[in-house]
């Protein structure tokens, strides 16, 4: 039980992770439009809660 | 407050406020490292590793006590306002010690074998209780936490569900009081530990609790201003002009409406919601800093007259028409869409009660 949590945690934030880097470059100024002039250090620190929050946020992009 | 955004907001106050939260977790560390040579030495008692660990740890859980009682202690008292102003980094430093426990203890039991190391510590023999996973799961909830601890989330989640999110702090607490009572304490012979665990836990609940029933303590005494049922009734009398602070604020209820402060700027007077447009706080318990109303939370600022916070910000709060007439404050009850100008209303502060203006 405790093997297959960790499991699913690991593959969910595994394509978490590769999804990140298209939406903190490019796909959340579509919900966010402050994100456009957004600075560098600010992007990568979205990394850790688009890997994290990938499925909302890709509801939310296709919901528009 | 939003303008473009920055990896981190710091200003003079939140790089100080660092500075003290770097310092204390060093310094604890340092010291418990240091006593636990000290005391236990090797190599009959406690390993290095062990004491890094184990001083992650309790750094961990007095960080995340002193977390979750800054909150319902700013409600009791202002001086620990200064300490809500920058829970955001507080909690963000929380979590890395957090995570540099769970990083040692991972390393030091589950490292260098052919098990998977995750697996190999959060796999608790058949009977036991899963201490370690509990740590895991409550390590997952605040990594949820620390990583949408930034005004973009706020923003792209909007307040109720980013609040729903944080919220689960109190799972992740209640997660960590059982890793540590099934965990460590279990093979800890002096009570002390786990006498100060409870009495931790007591005063988060008990801070909490009591807090929690001021506020229905608070809805329940006052009973709302009525709207009068006259020629006048959109006007309400809430309250005299001597019971408002220079600078500060008056709240008042008026039935089926939000709270609204109305704020003294020296000898003039402005309505505005009690609600701050960035996490809700009470901006009646502010005060007015540079001519704009300051939310005692985070310091996010409204001017009085607009509810517009200053440029280059943009968050904007309600405003409601005031009047004076004589010493009384009246109030028309229907709030301005955010952002509205309404006239401050100035008064003479020497005028006598009963006196005509």
């Amino acid at each position: 039980m405790i093997a297959f949590v960790v499991y699913v945690v690991g593959i969910y934030l595994a394509i978490g992770l590769v999804l990140a880097f298209p939406f903190v470059f490019s796909w959340h100024k579509r919900i966010n439009p402050m994100t456009q002039n957004a600075t560098l250090p600010f992007r990568v620190l979205c990394i850790p809660g688009t890997a994290i929050l990938w499925p909302y946020l890709l509801i939310r992009i296709f919901h528009k | 407050m939003s303008d473009a955004y920055r990896a981190v907001q710091w200003n003079a106050h939140k790089r100080i406020y660092d500075l003290i939260i770097a310092l204390s977790v060093t310094g604890f560390i340092a010291l418990f490292v240091l006593f636990g040579r000290v005391f236990f030495p090797p190599p009959e008692n406690i390993s290095l590793p062990i004491l890094l660990i184990r001083a992650f740890g309790v750094c961990a859980m007095l960080m995340l006590h002193i977390i979750l009682i800054i909150g319902p202690l700013a409600r009791i008292t202002p001086l620990a306002a200064p300490l809500l102003y920058n829970r955001r980094h507080l909690g963000v430093s929380f979590f890395v010690v957090a995570l540099l426990h769970a990083l040692l203890a991972l390393g030091f039991y589950g490292g260098f074998g052919t098990e998977n190391p995750v697996l190999a510590v959060l796999d608790a023999p058949p009977g036991s209780v899963p201490f370690e996973f509990f740590g895991f799961l409550a390590l997952l909830i605040f990594a949820m936490m620390a990583a949408t601890s930034h005004d973009f989330w706020l923003a792209t989640l909007g307040d109720a569900w980013w609040k729903t999110l944080h919220m689960l702090v109190y799972i992740a607490y209640t997660l960590v009081i059982a890793h540590v009572l099934f965990g460590a304490l279990q093979s800890e012979p002096n009570l002390i530990p786990t006498l100060m665990l409870l009495l931790g836990a007591a005063t988060v609940l008990s801070l909490h609790l009591w807090t929690g029933a001021r506020e229905v303590m608070f809805d329940f005494n006052r009973n709302p201003l009525q709207l009068e049922e006259d020629n006048n009734a959109e006007w309400v009398d809430v309250c005299s002009v001597d019971e408002i602070q220079k600078s500060r604020a008056k709240v008042v209820q008026i039935e089926g409406q939000d709270r609204i402060a109305i704020f003294r700027n020296d000898n003039s007077l402005s309505a505005v919601t009690n609600v701050c447009a960035h996490q809700g706080g009470p901006l009646g318990e502010g005060k007015i800093i540079d001519g704009c109303i300051t939310c005692p939370w985070h310091g996010y600022q409204y001017k009085p007259d607009t509810g517009e916070s200053p440029p280059p910000y943009t968050e904007k709060i309600s405003t409601y028409e005031i009047r004076v007439e004589g010493r009384r404050v009246l109030i028309r009850p229907e709030p301005h869409p955010p952002g509205t100008h309404v006239e401050p209303v100035p008064f003479d502060p020497w005028l006598n009660e009963g006196d005509s203006e």
